[in-house]
């Protein structure tokens, strides 16, 4: 059993309140190079250079956009809601930059004082506490869109509200398929589990990630599902009528959504920190110490947390949500948007049947390998993954283009019986 | 010390401080221009091709166009404005929240161009204070971006001492260039020929400056 020293009171609270800062900071930090990152791979992607010119590489350009964002004129539309309109954006960001507390960025750094848990807030309730919290998001998009008394705002709040909680049923159901193979709620323990199955949950639970990744594109208001701000059609939606910071507000909410998002699917399907490959990270805390696993009797090996650890761990997991934030990006600036009726149909036909069933077939595979006696290990993710690669595939196949969500011509082509051409020389009266 | 000059900052002349304050706003709101894209005609073509890969307006960050005019910064008139589409230009640049400035881009919003008719708007500084005239028709993409550079010069030499001033929406009192008319055939040289370079070398008159308040809707 590993010595841990606990905590005192004391060092519990300031090196929380130094979590706290630092996660915020970074998060933040994050978002605003976000920005500049979605500019210039899109440039990419659409054979440009991007922002280039203030600062080397571009790279002060989110501080102009901001600084210029800080000092611009506010709005405050004679008819709004005065206390909704102000109320909004802060509804709609405070959801977002929390809902990073939950998560675990690293493997357990000791300190002089004792060693310290690498998240913010260790609780109990962990995932459920980012369902509950992610879901209050809408309300501040749809009150925003409603206090700005603007028909626009108010159809892309309308949307907005629709579409997050249509996602969300399925967002919270794709998530159970983890939280059976788990057996308990807390990421941390969603880390440990994978580690201790050997393998992470993206392969026993391939169509989970499908759902979650689609349902975690669709609940940030993101292309291809930016119902709610739809240029074309709603100028730019709910926050049509805010100006300067409090546009930024949204802007933020909406890339730390991004970040909260990719860490998540970091976390509950590829690991969290855990660095692939590799035993030597694995850790969790047992009772009174840290344990790297159990031997053949039952009983819990120490584990010593050390700062290289804790370290390596750490750039796993930023390597990891990274490539989400990446990913996030490229699909944007890849796919066209969705038309309305197929961001519903998608969400309540597809993917709401989809992930109920998914959960009946990982429960009954998991309830065959308990009765079999199969240790939860490598054998165990093996048959969860034979299982949910085939369904997956099947899946896959089910939902192509021309089976489900049919592409506007295709509609308008089937069952119209084709009109013969007239053979005989002669006028229209010739045909049918 | 009179008050001929009350700024946001109060009166008299800018300290070190306000202009170093100023450095700082001024770089900021330089290169993070935001384009309200106003577009009813030939020109707007080109404004999308200055966006597109080969001008990417992209690398001063001016790509992100605003289609809500509460956020956007530099209005961008391209083509031109019938008198039908006059209070909606207005609305539009009454809705733009300050700072903001405007670019008259081609030859039609810059004077009429060609449209010398009853129906058209001779020249948008009619309606909207106008920072920057793009000559052409239409101007190339390079013309474009050499407008908002321009832009991105005036803003450079603003101050906050003379907010009032620098700030004001009133067409007609401070809508009128600024530079005479030498200056002004300097400046839009690398334009290439224009109406507004014919107008100033005497060739041609169209009084079209002259009556601007005959011609307001």
């Amino acid at each position: 059993m590993g010595e841990m020293q606990e905590l005192s009171t004391f060092w519990f609270v300031t090196i929380g309140a130094v979590k706290v800062l630092a996660v915020f900071t970074v998060v933040m930090v994050v978002v605003a190079y976000m920005t500049l990152a979605e500019r210039r791979v899109s440039a990419f992607i659409q054979d440009r250079l991007g922002p280039n010119r203030v600062g080397p590489f571009g790279l002060l350009q989110p501080i102009a956009d901001g600084l210029k964002n800080i000092i611009k004129e506010e709005t405050m539309p004679g008819t709004a809601a005065k206390f909704y309109f102000v109320l909004g954006p802060a509804l709609a960001i405070m959801p977002a930059v929390v809902t990073m507390a939950v998560i675990p960025f690293a493997a357990p750094l000791p300190t002089p004082v004792g060693t310290v848990d690498m998240v913010v807030a260790d609780v109990p309730i962990g995932i459920l506490y980012i369902l509950a919290l992610s879901s209050l998001a809408v309300y501040g998009i749809v009150l925003s869109g409603w206090a700005s008394n603007n028909k626009y705002a108010f159809l892309g709040g309308l949307r907005a509200s629709a579409q997050m909680i249509s996602y969300e049923v399925a967002l919270g159901l794709s998530v159970i398929a983890v939280l059976l193979l788990v057996g308990n709620v807390t990421l941390t323990e969603t880390v440990w589990q994978q580690q201790q199955l050997g393998m992470w949950f993206v392969f026993p639970l391939s169509l989970a990630f499908i759902f979650f990744l689609i349902s975690a594109l669709a609940e940030t208001n993101r292309l291809p599902f930016d119902m709610p701000e739809a240029e074309s059609e709603l100028i730019t939606g709910y926050h049509t009528e805010y100006s300067a910071m409090k546009f930024s507000m949204f802007f933020i909410a909406e890339y730390a959504h991004v970040v909260t998002a990719s860490a998540l699917l970091a976390t509950l399907f590829f690991g969290g920190w855990d660095i692939p490959f590799w035993t030597g990270d694995d850790m969790f805390r047992h009772e009174s110490g840290w344990i790297k696993g159990f031997d053949e009797a039952g009983a819990p090996i120490a584990a010593t947390p050390s700062v290289l650890i804790t370290l390596l761990t750490l750039g796993a997991f930023c390597a990891k949500t990274g490539f989400f934030l990446l990913l996030y990006i490229w699909i944007r600036w890849t796919l066209p948007r969705f038309r309305y009726d197929q961001v519903m149909h998608l969400g309540w036909k597809v993917m709401l049947p989809g992930a109920l069933g998914y959960i009946m077939l990982v429960a009954g595979t998991m309830l065959v390998l308990e009765q079999l006696e199969v240790p939860f290990g490598m054998l165990y993710g093996g048959v969860l993954t034979g299982v949910s690669g085939i369904t997956t595939l099947a899946f896959l196949f089910f939902v192509d283009r021309d089976r489900v969500i049919s592409g506007a011509h295709r509609k308008r082509n089937v069952g119209r019986r084709r009109v013969p051409v007239a053979r005989e020389a002669g006028g229209p009266a010739a045909s049918n | 010390m009179g008050i001929d000059k009350p700024g946001i900052l109060g009166s008299g002349s800018p300290t070190f401080l306000t202009t170093k304050l100023d450095f700082v706003v001024n770089w900021a709101r330089r290169n993070s221009l935001w384009p309200m894209p106003f577009g009813t005609a030939c020109c707007a073509i080109e404004m999308m091709a200055s966006a597109a890969s080969n001008y990417d307006l992209a690398r001063f960050g001016m790509e992100r166009m605003s289609f809500s005019p509460r956020q956007a910064d530099v209005l961008i008139c391209a083509g031109r404005v019938p008198y039908k589409l006059a209070p909606v230009l207005r609305r539009i640049w009454d809705q733009m929240m300050q700072p903001k400035w405007c670019i008259s881009m081609g030859a039609c919003a810059s004077s009429g161009g060609v449209f010398d008719v009853y129906s058209m708007v001779q020249g948008i500084d009619t309606i909207v204070p106008v920072d920057v005239y793009i000559p052409g028709c239409p101007p190339r993409p390079e013309g474009l971006i050499y407008g908002l550079m321009m832009v991105q010069e005036k803003i450079r030499g603003e101050s906050l001492a003379y907010h009032d001033e620098l700030r004001a929406e009133d067409p007609l009192a401070v809508g009128r260039p600024r530079a005479d008319d030498e200056e002004v055939a300097d400046l839009t040289g690398p334009f290439g020929n224009s109406t507004h370079q014919n107008r100033v070398s005497g060739l041609v008159d169209t009084d079209a400056i002259g009556r601007a308040e005959d011609r307001l809707p």
